[in-house]
């Protein structure tokens, strides 16, 4: 995910600092509506969504009820996608999983976007040791691809729930905290801050009312395209054996242990792809877009 | 050879352009040997310090016992034995001295010259000193070397399985001397038998490669060479064999995989062990509602272990006690008194929940292992338990995690698999004795149940079996230990899973796998294409 | 000159010492006994009491913790507890096997990506371009170890063009055994990379100097590989790092499912089985890697942008 981000500030001593941005109306206007593509995409992540968030009225099967008479089967008209190699409904696994996939995916990054952004602020607003240290405490982290320091702390912590949550988050925070700083720099020079600054107005009033709606543009920004990070990173965690654990279903382990049993049906590892690739394409064609919108020059 | 259409992509194109091309199991090298076996512990190639599955499959080839059964089998009674490198050998009627003639002219690998009896004296001291079973060994009170090719071994106790039991076990496998000192500790990865096949290369992260033994003392090798590769991973292993890469490799012990390979390729041959591993379902005798005895019955009403056996077939076999039926111990369900047979009756199992005072179950938390063998029978159990209403709430732990906490008296309801011989006063020792009760800061034994501690066990009867003289006395006693723990239920024998080894159909072993070890000779084998 | 290296070396420093502590910490938190793990179900106690003793497992966290650091600075990071094998040896044999697939594949990806990238710049807007944004999205979306997955299904096990575990011996053998697991890797780099230098050139077209080229009347192709595409590595080389970076975290998972030996798939066996010593070593390999080749990105713009150097 660096990767992206990256194409618009290549080296991190060279900060740049941005204008201040539009209005969160304004952007989904610009980036949702105005292109086909992007309205599709939109009524695809809506959907997912929705299928996860009503995964217990929708799911046929219990994910986790297993029957040993009924293992490998291939699609049917009772077991839409079959069932694995415990006998379990693989379209109920793959249902709930999205549960597991999805929830990762939009929580880390506003937990990241909290923290980060926090951290951020502070660090450009006051300045001085405490940006030293923010500053070199980031640019460590971010040196780490997202991966392996996922895996080194997931390796650490073990696979429950919040775990993943606080792995995903800690490695989603140093770009947050990238960003928001820098936005706050650019703030912090503008007029009118200025002379809120010499009229006396309080510190936190004026983070608040100045600070954060400006840079809520480019965080927004930023969730949306680490959302996509976030769910590739809890699929290959839970490939990994070190995210999602079985027998609780995610869409990674899913087609991991479809993996292992590839010779039985390969319909879990097909629809595990397919539903991690598709979801990732929608979210990142509206971040693709929200960024061109943000930063015509690199778009173009 | 046929593809299902599965293991397809699923379009059409991927169809008509995989059906140019079938992956028939490639012919490979018409000389060697390629097995892949799981791989896990420290590795080495002395049989006094093997801990693993591929590593034992290397010394079986390479070295040689005083005795052993024949191929594919364990020998159950003390006339099922062979003679290996000891011709003829007799026992004191006390069952305490036996006395080994031993064969002449038996060369060791790589020119270490002619094995005498020094050789097997040193074979058998070291192992009561050091190495993975020193416990095994002491029984054992002297070995001594009474001619060049005459060995005398007294005991302290009496064993009339003595043959089965202590001489046919890997440790004392017959060794070297010289090679011994030479090497000292480089002895563990690079040691000298007596075998049909002796080291060509110890590979730690690969594998151990084996050649033919030109100057073995019976008929040599049809085969000249064995690969013999540590490959862990399940997957890759059955698709080593399916791509031909390997002609033979440790099977999986999971639902269904049997099933789907031979969908894949119906030709493939599958060697299995009767009755392979134990699987003991123990009742920690500690925790409640378990130390009820009408609870521990309920469950094993519940329990449907024919369920079981199909569910993992072809590999699993029933077994009613905690010896199974082949075992000389164990009892076949008409042996077995109608009150100890515990057939699967849901509706008695609940009438004996009401009367232990749960009409309407109760909820128990219980950890099992990520390993398939594990997994699928705690699962298996779980939803048979949930229709007599006891609802198990089962955690799915790391495999090195479950047995840690197992050993630390953390677990219910644990299971424990394990490759054992027919040597029933061992699996007692292990499950059923006072001695081997588990302690919860790790160092107690494998008496998951605190059996003989918590409600009385079966120790006096124990003491007696060590003190039979012979094997008919032996089993006889055995046999009323199986039936206390029948009776007592800490622990119910659950359906045991065979070793299974899958092979190419070109690859002909040469006799049958019927029992034994997880391991067997491949001298006698043969390329039939 | 060296100066700046000498600074950027003691930079690196802090953050391996942290990602280390914090592993080392973190490792003796989790459940499970390594010694069981090592001798099997059936070991018996005493047994297990004599490897805790050998391992050093029953030492006081402290010392453990200064005998590790001992040995990472002397390069001696122990057995490993469940084989025995001297973790150094596991290291040396594996390190290899992902720097090839990582090189190879990152050069796949170059190969694939530059041309793709230049396509897409010259022809903008258009179809080529259309069709490279696609690609881009469509290579970031697939699960690397999906794509994985399915070419190890179709190429090696249905139609058995490539070996399908290991990485084989000699040149053109090992070849054969890497081209699958690092086509897997490049072909979703290739889509960043080939997204990286259309920005980068496109930036760079737009400057004088290429004005200037034409003017005088070169041939476009010559405009845009020599003066184009030259002064366009710059911000490619950064995005080359990254997506180094990028390849190496993603060997993790292409190794497991090609079953071919690795740092990555020796760490995540090493993380199941509880194998502290291979972990820590693990750990320690992949921060230096990393560390590494920020610092050489580093370096690589400090030499050609002076700029750089003068201001740090």
């Amino acid at each position: 995910m660096t990767e992206l981000v990256a194409v618009a500030k290549p080296h991190p001593v060279e900060d740049v600092a941005l204008q201040p941005e539009p209005g969160i109306r304004d952007l989904v206007a610009a980036v949702i509506f105005a292109r086909t593509s992007t309205i599709i995409a939109a009524i695809v992540v809506l959907l997912f969504v929705l299928v996860a968030v009503f995964a217990p009225v929708l799911a046929p099967y219990d994910p986790l009820k297993q029957s040993f008479v009924k293992i490998n089967q291939l699609p049917s008209t009772e077991h839409w996608l079959g069932t694995d190699a415990f006998g379990r409904d693989v379209l109920s696994r793959m249902i709930w999983g999205s549960r597991n996939s999805l929830i990762f995916g939009l929580l880390s990054p506003i937990l990241a976007a909290l923290v980060g952004g926090t951290l951020g602020v502070t660090a450009g607003y006051f300045g001085g040791i405490v940006d030293r240290i923010v500053t070199r405490i980031i640019d460590m982290l971010m040196a780490f691809p997202e991966l392996l320091l996922a895996i080194l702390i997931a390796a650490a912590l073990g696979g429950s729930f919040w775990n993943i949550v606080v792995v995903l988050t800690v490695a989603f925070t140093p770009g947050f905290a990238r960003v928001s700083r820098a936005s706050t720099l650019a703030v912090k020079e503008e007029p009118y801050v200025e002379a809120a600054i010499a009229a006396g107005v309080r510190t936190p009033v004026i983070l608040f009312r100045h600070v954060v709606p400006n840079i809520a543009a480019p965080i927004v920004a930023l969730v949306t395209l680490w959302t996509a990070s976030a769910i590739r990173l809890e699929a290959t965690l839970s490939f990994l054996g070190i995210g999602t654990r079985p027998p609780q279903p995610s869409w990674g382990n899913i087609i991991r242990e479809g993996l292992n049993n590839m010779f039985a049906t390969s319909w879990p590892i097909y629809a595990g792809g397919l539903a991690i690739t598709i979801v990732v394409l929608a979210i990142s064609l509206i971040g693709d877009r929200l960024r061109d919108v943000l930063d015509p020059e690199t778009g173009q | 050879m046929a593809i299902t259409r599965r293991t397809l992509l699923g379009t059409g194109t991927a169809a008509a352009a995989t059906a140019l091309y079938a992956p028939s199991l490639r012919a490979q090298d018409p000389d060697r040997i390629r097995a892949a076996f799981a791989a896990g512990g420290p590795r080495k190639v002395d049989p006094n310090w093997t801990t693993q599955g591929a590593d034992n499959w290397a010394t079986e080839q390479m070295f040689e016992q005083l005795v052993r059964p024949p191929n594919g089998q364990f020998g159950q009674r003390p006339e099922d034995f062979e003679p290996y490198l000891a011709e003829s050998w007799s026992a004191s009627d006390d069952a305490r001295t036996w006395t080994f003639q031993l064969r002449q002219g038996v060369q060791f690998h790589k020119g270490y010259g002619e094995m005498t009896s020094d050789d097997v004296v040193a074979s058998f001291e070291r192992a009561m000193t050091e190495g993975t079973s020193v416990s095994i060994y002491q029984n054992i009170k002297s070995v001594d070397a009474s001619g060049p090719y005459e060995v005398s071994i007294s005991l302290t106790n009496p064993d009339p399985l003595f043959l089965g039991a202590i001489v046919f076990s890997n440790n004392v496998s017959v060794v070297s001397k010289k090679a011994l000192e030479e090497r000292g500790e480089d002895f563990q990865t690079d040691s000298i038998g007596t075998g049909p096949y002796q080291l060509d290369k110890f590979d730690i992260e690969k594998g151990i490669y084996l050649s033919r033994f030109a100057d073995y003392w019976g008929e040599p090798a049809k085969i000249e060479k064995i690969d013999i590769l540590y490959i862990a991973d399940t997957t890759a292993r059955t698709l080593a064999l399916m791509s031909g890469d390997v002609d033979m490799i440790e099977g999986v012990r999971a639902p269904g995989w049997v099933p789907s390979i031979m969908a894949q390729n119906p030709d493939l041959l599958f060697d299995m062990t009767a009755p392979g591993s134990f699987n003991t379902l123990f009742f920690n005798l500690l925790r409640e509602p378990l130390n009820n005895i009408k609870v521990r019955q309920a469950i094993a009403h519940g329990i449907n272990k024919e369920e079981i056996v199909q569910a993992l077939a072809p590999m699993s076999n029933i077994s009613y006690t905690l010896n199974p039926p082949h075992y000389p111990t164990g009892f076949e369900l008409e042996e077995l008194p109608e009150e100890l047979r515990y057939e699967h009756d849901p509706d008695k199992a609940k009438a004996l929940l009401a009367e232990a005072g749960f009409p309407n179950g109760f909820s128990i938390r219980v950890n099992t292992s990520q390993r398939e063998d594990y997994a699928s029978q705690h699962l298996i159990i779980q939803e048979q338990l949930r229709a007599i209403g006891i609802d198990i709430d089962l955690n799915i732990m790391d495999h090195s995690a479950y047995h840690a906490d197992n050993r630390k008296d953390l677990n219910t309801l644990p299971i424990n698999s394990s490759s054992l011989p027919p040597i029933p006063l061992d699996v007692y020792n292990r499950y059923a004795s006072s001695n081997a009760e588990v302690k919860n800061d790790g160092s107690g034994g494998t008496n998951y149940a605190h059996y003989g501690v918590v409600i009385p066990g079966v120790d006096d009867k124990l003491s007696a079996m060590l003190q039979a003289t012979s094997f008919d006395d032996y089993v006889s006693i055995g046999r009323e230990v199986e039936l206390q723990i029948q009776r007592d239920l800490p622990m119910l024998g659950l359906p045991t899973l065979s070793y299974t080894v899958v092979r190419n159909p070109r690859l002909d072993i040469g006799y049958e796998v019927k029992g034994g070890y997880a391991r067997w000779r491949l001298d006698k084998a043969t390329f039939v294409d | 000159m060296a100066k700046y290296l000498a600074i950027r070396l003691l930079d690196a420093m802090p953050t391996i010492v942290l990602v280390l502590t914090l592993v080392f910490i973190a490792m003796r938190i989790l459940p499970g006994d390594p010694a069981l793990a090592a001798l099997g179900d059936m070991a018996l106690p005493e047994q297990l009491a004599m490897y805790r003793e050998r391992m050093g497992l029953n030492d006081p966290l402290w010392l453990q913790y200064i005998n590790f650091v001992k040995g990472v600075v002397t390069l001696d990071f122990g057995t490993s507890l469940i084989t025995d094998v001297p973790v150094i040896q596991l290291l040396k044999n594996n390190i290899t096997h992902t720097i090839e697939l990582t090189v190879v594949a990152v050069l796949m990806g170059l190969v694939l990506g530059i041309p793709l990238g230049v396509l897409a710049a010259t022809n903008r807007d258009r179809a080529p371009d259309s069709a490279m944004r696609v690609y881009a999205l469509v290579g970031y979306a697939i699960p690397d170890f999906y794509l994985g997955a399915i070419l190890l299904i179709v190429f090696s096990l249905n139609l058995g063009w490539f070996p399908i575990n290991g990485v084989g011996e000699g040149f053109w053998d090992r070849m054969h055994h890497v081209f699958l697991p690092a086509l897997t890797l490049a072909l979703l780099k290739s889509a960043f990379l080939g997204r990286l230098t259309r920005t980068s050139l496109l930036e760079v077209m737009g400057r004088d100097y290429i004005r200037t080229a034409r003017a005088k009347g070169a041939r476009e192709r010559r405009v845009v590989y020599r003066h184009g595409l030259r002064n366009a590595m710059l911000p490619l080389s950064t995005g080359i790092g990254l997506s180094i970076l990028a390849t190496l975290s993603g060997s993790v998972a292409v190794e497991l499912v090609f079953n071919r030996p690795g740092i990555g798939r020796l760490l995540v066996t090493a993380i199941h089985e509880r194998d502290y010593p291979i972990i820590q070593a693990g750990v320690v390999v992949f921060a230096a890697l990393v560390v590494l080749v920020n610092l050489m990105v580093d370096l690589v713009y400090a030499l050609v942008d002076p700029r750089v150097r003068v201001s740090s």
